[in-house]
């Protein structure tokens, strides 16, 4: 009787120590998972800010600056198509922004205060012809995504233009 | 002699009680030890990240028109205060750094990206 209660009290103790094994493998495991999280939006909200400074202190390939050309791409009739036309030319610096952003689902959107909204986003594989980054009409799907923004106002001659970086994962 | 049935001796009556007792000891001692190793390794990447972040502030700060050098001379005594070795380049990090962020700056009107590298 005496040697089954020892194995009873041993067996007890092995089976607080697998418990207490679990918790500190579950607890060491967790740690720091938040801490890192939040750092990490801290360097995606880091990287949009950098790049919208470099966006204002920028020229394009006119040598005119970004920010005036990107104006005027969004005065005229056809801001979504010109948009595009000037990213994938005179304004193709901001490939800069896509090719280096820690996301990997960076995307620009743009709206204006007479309602108008449109997005563009690097094309990940484009056919031959096509450009490098596309511009569409409307809202890009974000919902469920995590998302870190950064946005300026670019103002025209008829509307108030919002620009918004995003990285979303 | 007296003769016991299933008498191992003294040692012998308690070896599985022993036997559960030491894997006990050695599962908590080995979980105890495996924890702070992980703790360790993630104090160390956090605390390398946060020098970085800091040290890329300071880059968005002096370096955003691409003068590295004001960056540095601010930059120093950040990485002492973390215990890190850095470098702010527009180079690539090379393997032997653990933390590599990037940023954009602007360099000749153009934009650049700057790296802070750090080990």
């Amino acid at each position: 009787m005496k040697a089954q209660a020892a194995i009873v009290d041993a067996l007890f103790l092995m089976f607080i120590a697998s418990a207490s094994a679990s918790l500190l493998y579950f607890i060491s495991q967790v740690y720091g998972s938040n801490t890192s999280q939040q750092f990490t939006a801290v360097y995606n909200y880091d990287y949009l800010r950098s790049a919208v400074l470099v966006y204002f202190n920028i020229k394009d390939e006119d040598g005119e600056w970004f920010i005036q050309g990107l104006k005027e791409r969004l005065s005229s009739n056809d801001p979504v198509n010109e948009v595009a036309y000037y990213f994938s030319g005179k304004g193709k610096a901001i490939k800069a922004f896509f090719d280096n952003s820690p996301s990997p689902n960076s995307t620009i959107t743009f709206s204006s205060s007479s309602g108008d909204s449109f997005y563009c986003y690097k094309n990940k594989n484009p056919s031959p012809g096509t450009p490098e980054i596309t511009c569409k009409q409307g809202e890009p799907g974000l919902s469920g995504k995590t998302v870190f923004t950064s946005s300026f106002t670019v103002k025209t001659s008829s509307a108030s233009w919002k620009i918004t970086l995003i990285n979303s994962y | 002699m007296l003769k016991l049935k299933a008498y191992l001796g003294p040692v012998g009556d308690d070896l599985p009680s022993i036997i559960a007792i030491v894997l006990s000891l050695v599962l908590f001692f080995s979980a105890v030890a495996y924890s702070f190793n992980v703790y360790s390794q993630k104090q160390e990447a956090l605390r390398m990240l946060k020098a970085g972040i800091d040290i890329g502030r300071i880059l968005m700060s002096e370096g955003i028109t691409g003068d590295l050098n004001s960056v540095k001379k601010k930059a120093d005594p950040i990485a002492k205060s973390y215990g890190v070795s850095y470098d702010v380049s527009f180079n690539e990090c090379s393997n032997d750094y653990v933390l590599k962020l990037k940023y954009l700056v602007v360099k000749n009107n153009q934009p650049a990206v700057a790296y802070v590298c750090v080990k």
